[in-house]
């Protein structure tokens, strides 16, 4: 029964186990991994405010930008990246 | 008040053009004395995306002006020492269908003879340059002199530039009256803090030009007209340069021969794709146009009718976020060109009503109204600009729309 | 789109309990809350499968109390999970993004009357490396933990309020390695307070008081008063931190630094309501000195200055969950009363021992919040490279250069420098900008605030063009 309330999900490429029902942020914490995304002068972030107000915990998942893991459910499967906000620019 | 300051030239309003003719003056060693009644640039000029266009001005005089001014940006960007943020991107008008293209090509060929660096682009080589563009554009106008700016950081720009120089900047404090000599020349500014003794004033206060203008006896027919925009977060590039939808232009000028394809919220609120990448990494998406009194508050109905107009264009934005919203208020006049001239008042010259081009002509309007005050040959004739252009016509008073 | 005689936007304590009531009483209700189950940040995860590190037996009665009677009134509320509110308008449409599984969701709904029962949020004072990953807000931790996640092996905690308590309670149950716990209190301060305290708490406050200060008292955690945070130092996360003696105002006392190994910081003092949908509607607003906070201008129905527009619970005033249930029942009633499902005499009588209640709680909480109140000293912590604006990286050095060119009031830096431009939207930068702006320039003003707009929250372009 532990199997089924336990599943991977992929962050920046590597396997990372999470439970269900708890957020990507938290799959994230519970493996250690501290660093969410990076500001646009290269500066790491990480998990603050934990409701959903602050956006630093924002990451990019399955494909998409800007999503908050502190309030986002994690998924089978589902694909996680950090956001490297100084690879956002428009080129010259 | 019996505090008194004397100044060659008064200066009203700290907006960017408030703060272009300051500038200009103060190099021409013009001793000005610039009076803004709240904070340089929290007017106008603090509520409006960072244009500096020639693709969407009228064949013509509106187009030379524009031009002249866009011209003058990139000295300015490197002289001022402040960031700006200036590039020059170009930019982009997307036609929507094969009717818009044709009336597309005529106006990118009138505008290629006056020497404008502008081409047709067909459906393939649109979606080249810009990918995320819907994959229904027809095609486009590129105009590769096109810039933006951070609107805010050129009055900053200026004014610090102009204050180096010997300018004094009077902020925070308003003009209560204007006062004429027997002669019904200017000659004395009354603010909050204290009086200034002047010869010449130059009213640049925007929409509140016309209050000015009634402090020396002058109808100045400018209203504001509300604009509102949406603020996105920071995410991927979805254009890299401003596009705009050409047909919003061809009901400009074509004057109801020809209608969009768009719902009636969009028609009656006068919304037409705007779309501006900024260097913050975000974008800003506009327009809309209604006249609402000085009402800068938002309404859900336009900023919908706005997401509606920008996700038909740029489809991927459904899934970015809008963190904010704001509105400005665009100095209207009846014929959709400034007032930059002298008057029938001595000493009192009106440089306002930009309407939506007000940060791409700050710089020559500035320039002009230098000339102007120093006797100078002027950049470009000033007749299109008079403000007796419109009292040769009984103006109607206003009504809210 | 459907339409309700009641809309409560926020299903904590507060929400609920409204819901329940104005359900009773016959008001068809939409209640409406962002996470994917309702509670709030104290209940919110009672009934869900992950560990539930909750030791309050107080907080756990109430709480399965609540949700319990909330299940027995589903038939006639309609509840909307992970449904953030962005936008509320044309008195009153209430605008909802609905995430889910399925893709994201346009909802709006029409409403004759509103409670807002939105809750709290952190309260800060920046200080050097206070954005760096490893550094939590107390909240933050405290949600952690209850669903057993305990991201450090040396925690320290930090800040003021009574949420600390709460925090490391919860940690030790979890055996966490608390390292230690810094209050910018003294003893002094709380002790004045103490007979305010003791003489308006009731009996299950006082309990689970008693209940986390002797938890942490048989741990022996290091307890250091009059103490605040003045840097925190890592390459990539938090290391090490230093912390400095304060005097009564916050003022940090040189020559008594102390650095501490730390990998896990939880920082914050005590909570502040969240006002952005209540100035959004357009509720008149005013600054509370002694608590020093912006709070929504109430009357004793619970009602704003706008008719038909209700406050409960932590987003008014912070007061905890059992003044937050009194408030709810209280607003769903008064609401209940403008809508006929009942009349002022049975209301009255039906909310007289919930006022009488709600009065004590309201001075607890009022004597507790004088405690945790930063002081305005912890501002000279603040260095020139300590980022305000956490969104743009707007540091204290920016904001001095912008003051410097001439910039005198919260709108002028935020267009020069981009501070409270971000995501968030001022909601942190927002607390000090004010006091900041004041020292620099000496100059005290006018208290100005960022003006309310669409959307009270990100929403995408997609949901703002389906609405």
């Amino acid at each position: 029964m532990e199997q089924e309330n336990t599943f991977e999900i992929e962050v920046n490429g590597q396997k990372v186990r999470a439970q269900r029902g708890q957020t990507i942020a938290e799959a994230l914490l519970a493996g250690g991994l501290r660093i969410f995304r990076k500001t646009r002068n290269d500066v790491p972030r990480g998990f603050y405010c934990g409701m959903g107000v602050c956006y630093e915990c924002r990451m990019i998942v399955n494909g998409i930008p800007n999503v908050r893991t502190c309030m986002t459910p994690a998924t089978p499967g589902c694909k996680v990246s950090t956001q490297n906000e100084s690879m956002m620019k428009a080129e010259a | 008040m019996t505090v008194c300051k004397a100044a060659d030239v008064v200066v009203i309003g700290g907006g960017v053009v408030g703060a272009a003719i300051t500038y200009f003056l103060t190099r021409n060693n013009v001793q000005v004395i610039l009076v803004e009644r709240g904070a340089i640039a929290s007017g106008t000029s603090g509520r409006c995306e960072g244009d500096v266009l020639v693709c969407d001005k009228g064949p013509g005089f509106d187009t030379r002006l524009n031009k002249l001014s866009q011209d003058l940006f990139p000295q300015i960007a490197q002289e001022l020492n402040y960031d700006i943020g200036w590039t020059q991107k170009g930019s982009l008008l997307a036609v929507e269908n094969e009717e818009e293209m044709e009336v597309a090509k005529t106006f990118c060929a009138r505008l290629a003879a006056e020497g404008l660096p502008v081409r047709i682009l067909d459906r393939y080589e649109v979606r080249e340059v810009e990918p995320h563009l819907a994959k229904d554009i027809v095609g486009g106008m590129e105009t590769d002199s096109d810039g933006s700016l951070y609107p805010m950081g050129l009055a900053y720009g200026l004014v610090s530039d102009a204050k180096r120089r010997g300018a004094q900047i009077m902020s925070h404090n308003a003009v209560l009256d204007i006062k004429r000599d027997v002669n019904g020349r200017i000659a004395r500014v009354i603010t909050q803090r204290e009086d200034i003794v002047a010869p010449r004033v130059v009213n640049a206060a925007g929409i509140w030009a016309p209050v000015i203008g009634e402090m020396v006896g002058l109808d100045i027919p400018i209203r504001p007209r509300q604009g509102q925009m949406l603020v996105s977060e920071r995410t991927f590039p979805v254009a890299r340069r401003k596009v705009m939808e050409f047909g919003y232009m061809m009901a400009k000028f074509e004057d109801g021969n020809y209608t969009r394809n768009v719902t009636p919220e969009m028609e009656q609120f006068g919304v037409a794709l705007v779309f501006e990448p900024t260097e913050a990494q975000n974008f800003l998406i506009g327009s809309s146009r209604r006249f609402v009194g000085e009402d800068t508050s938002c309404n859900v109905s336009v900023l919908r009718a706005m997401a509606q107009r920008a996700i038909r264009f740029f489809p991927a934005i459904k899934d970015i976020n809008i963190i904010r919203s704001y509105a400005g208020l665009r100095p209207y006049t009846p014929d959709h060109l400034p007032i930059v001239s002298e008057t029938e008042v001595e000493g009192f010259y009106v440089a306002a009503g930009h309407e939506g081009d007000g940060i791409g002509l700050s710089l020559i309007t500035g320039k002009m109204i230098s000339q102007m005050i120093c006797g100078e040959p002027l950049s470009i004739s000033g007749d299109p600009l008079r403000l007796s252009r419109f009292q040769k016509v009984k103006i109607k008073p206003f009504r809210k729309d | 789109m459907k339409a309700f005689d009641l809309a409560i936007i926020g299903a904590g304590p507060a929400g609920i309990s409204a819901a329940i009531e104005a359900a009773a009483l016959g008001a068809s209700v939409a209640l409406i809350e962002e996470n994917p189950v309702p509670g709030g940040k104290v209940f919110g995860h009672m009934n869900d499968h992950l560990k539930d590190a909750m030791p309050d037996r107080f907080e756990k009665r109430i709480g399965s109390q609540l949700l319990q009677r909330l299940d027995s009134v589903m038939d006639r509320v309609s509840v909307f999970l992970e449904s953030e509110v962005w936008t509320v308008w044309d008195q009153w449409i209430v605008a909802i993004h609905q995430k889910g599984t399925s893709g994201d969701q346009v909802r709006s709904i029409r409403a004759g009357k509103l409670i807002i029962s939105i809750g709290a949020f952190e309260r800060i004072v920046p200080f050097q490396g206070w954005t760096l990953p490893g550094i939590f807000s107390v909240g933050g931790l405290n949600s952690l933990t209850k669903r057993g996640i305990v991201p450090g092996e040396k925690i320290l905690i930090t800040g003021s309020g009574p949420l600390q308590l709460v925090l490391a309670h919860h940690l030790i149950n979890a055996g966490a390695g608390i390292i230690g716990m810094v209050n910018a209190a003294s003893p002094q301060d709380i002790a004045a307070r103490g007979l305010q305290l003791l003489s308006n708490m009731n009996g299950s406050v006082l309990a689970s008081g008693v209940n986390h200060l002797f938890a942490i008292k048989r741990q022996r955690i290091p307890t250091y008063f009059s103490h605040a945070i003045s840097m925190a130092d890592g390459s990539h996360q938090v290391e090490r931190v230093v912390i400095v003696r304060v005097d009564r105002t916050g003022r940090p006392i040189k020559g008594t630094e102390r650095e501490i190994v730390t990998d896990c910081v939880a920082y914050g003092y005590g909570l502040i309501p969240s006002c952005e949908v209540t100035r959004l509607c357009g509720c008149n607003h005013i600054f509370d000195d002694q608590l020093g906070y912006w709070k929504v201008q109430l009357s004793e129905k619970m009602e704003t200055s706008k008719a038909g527009v209700f406050v409960a619970g932590d987003c008014r005033l912070v007061k905890g969950y059992s003044a937050a249930i009194e408030e709810g029942k209280i607003a769903a009633v008064e609401a209940c009363v403008q809508l006929g499902y009942t009349n002022r005499k049975t209301a009255d009588s039906m909310l007289r021992a919930s006022r009488r209640r709600l009065r004590r709680f309201k001075r607890f909480a009022r004597a507790m919040e004088c405690i945790s109140r930063p002081g305005p000293g912890l501002l000279d912590i603040i260095s020139d490279d300590t980022v305000i604006c956490r969104c743009e990286e707007v540091t204290m050095k920016d904001i001095r250069s912008a003051v410097a060119e001439g910039a005198g009031d919260v709108n002028d830096i935020k267009r020069r420098t981009r501070l409270g431009m971000g995501h968030c939207q001022g909601r942190f930068c927002g607390q000090v900008i004010n006091e900041l702006i004041w020292k620099m320039t000496g100059i005290p003003q006018k208290r100005e605030i960022f003006t309310a707009r669409i959307p009270v929250k990100p929403v995408p372009f997609g949901v703002l063009a389906k609405v």
